[in-house]
């Protein structure tokens, strides 16, 4: 079997796409705006990761410089769904999600919420898990559910630089190279890179601008 | 409603707007107006005054972006306010005595489990 070359030197913001003085992209998971909701109950001196993303994605900025959100309609939709079915009132959650669309347009890039084409009923096959191949060791079994991969459809459309989440590990993909495993890997698509970051991750970043810049894991199938 | 007529000259082109936007929104003209005034009058003197600077030295770049900052604060205000209306819920949801690591984990279920209910 033809052995995977790993690389050994750190990743530096210009190879993750990363704009220096220029506006970052940031695609926000649902499940990120559902532990805001909870996290702004009690503001606390510790900011959580969720309340930190969804400030500088208000502010639209961070230290790190400007902050444009991404974000489609289908995941506005998709959230007010969430919303309503986790019990919120309905005219909450729709003002909610409403909200999110015009941070998005009202952002430092005015970007209005994207319709992505394939990704609004199920995720392209861009998004998708290829075939499972139990003679590669670095494909593992499909995702649970699409939803991930609308997500990653949206930042992919979006050309967002980073995607946060908590849920990092139904984004494993083989055509991620994990930089540092349950924390952050980049997502290369056809013609774009994306950073998946768990969303403490993120939150570092937007404090600090530093992303983790250990070497690839050695389990991805790709280096950079 | 008790009140007093305050009249004002606008050009050809708020005059359309105007009336356009109270048509979509339902009200009367002078209904908008109102609110107009009042949003105006209510702001702080200093920002009265970065107001006419604008309109009298800004160019429409200026203004443009002046005017999204405006809005990108309102939004900001309104987004707040729903989370604190929501925020009752959102404690049901989620009770205090979890960690944060739990209170991560049980957002991500809860979303996960809201989406499936709908497949």
């Amino acid at each position: 079997m033809q052995r995977r070359s790993v690389s050994r030197r750190p990743l530096s913001n210009v190879e993750l796409d990363l704009p220096v003085h220029r506006v970052i992209r940031l695609c926000v998971d649902l499940n990120v705006w559902v532990r805001y909701l909870r996290a702004s109950v009690r503001p606390s001196e510790r900011k959580t990761a969720s309340q930190a993303i969804v400030e500088a994605v208000q502010a639209g900025c961070c230290t790190t410089g400007a902050i444009q959100v991404v974000v489609s309609h289908t995941m506005l939709s998709r959230l007010e769904d969430v919303l309503v079915r986790l019990g919120y009132g309905p005219g909450d959650a729709s003002a909610f999600c409403s909200n999110i669309g015009t941070m998005s347009r009202r952002g430092p890039a005015g970007v209005a919420p994207h319709v992505v084409l394939g990704g609004g009923v199920a995720s392209t096959a861009e998004a998708r898990m290829p075939i499972y191949n139990p003679y590669d060791p670095s494909v593992v079994p499909p995702r649970a559910d699409d939803e991930d991969g609308r997500v990653l459809d949206t930042a992919i459309a979006g050309r967002a630089h980073i995607l946060a989440t908590f849920n990092f590990k139904d984004f494993q993909s083989p055509n991620a190279a994990v930089i540092e495993p349950g924390r952050m890997q980049v997502y290369r698509a056809a013609n774009h890179r994306v950073a998946i970051v768990h969303a403490d991750t993120c939150a570092e970043f937007l404090r600090t601008g530093k992303l983790p810049s250990a070497d690839v894991h050695p389990t991805s199938g790709h280096t950079l | 409603m008790a009140g007093r007529a305050v009249s004002a000259w606008v050009s050809d082109d708020v005059a359309e707007a105007v009336t356009l936007e109270a048509r979509r929104e339902n009200r009367s003209p002078a209904q908008l107006a109102a609110q107009a005034v009042r949003f105006f009058m209510a702001l702080p003197r200093e920002a009265r005054a970065s107001v006419n600077a604008l309109d009298n030295l800004g160019t429409l770049d200026q203004r443009r972006a002046a005017l999204n900052e405006v809005a990108r604060a309102l939004n900001n205000a309104e987004f707040e306010m729903t989370c604190q209306r929501m925020a009752p819920h959102s404690l049901e949801l989620m009770p205090d005595g979890m960690s944060d690591e739990e209170l991560d984990a049980e957002a991500v279920r809860l979303t996960k489990a809201a989406l499936k209910r709908g497949a």
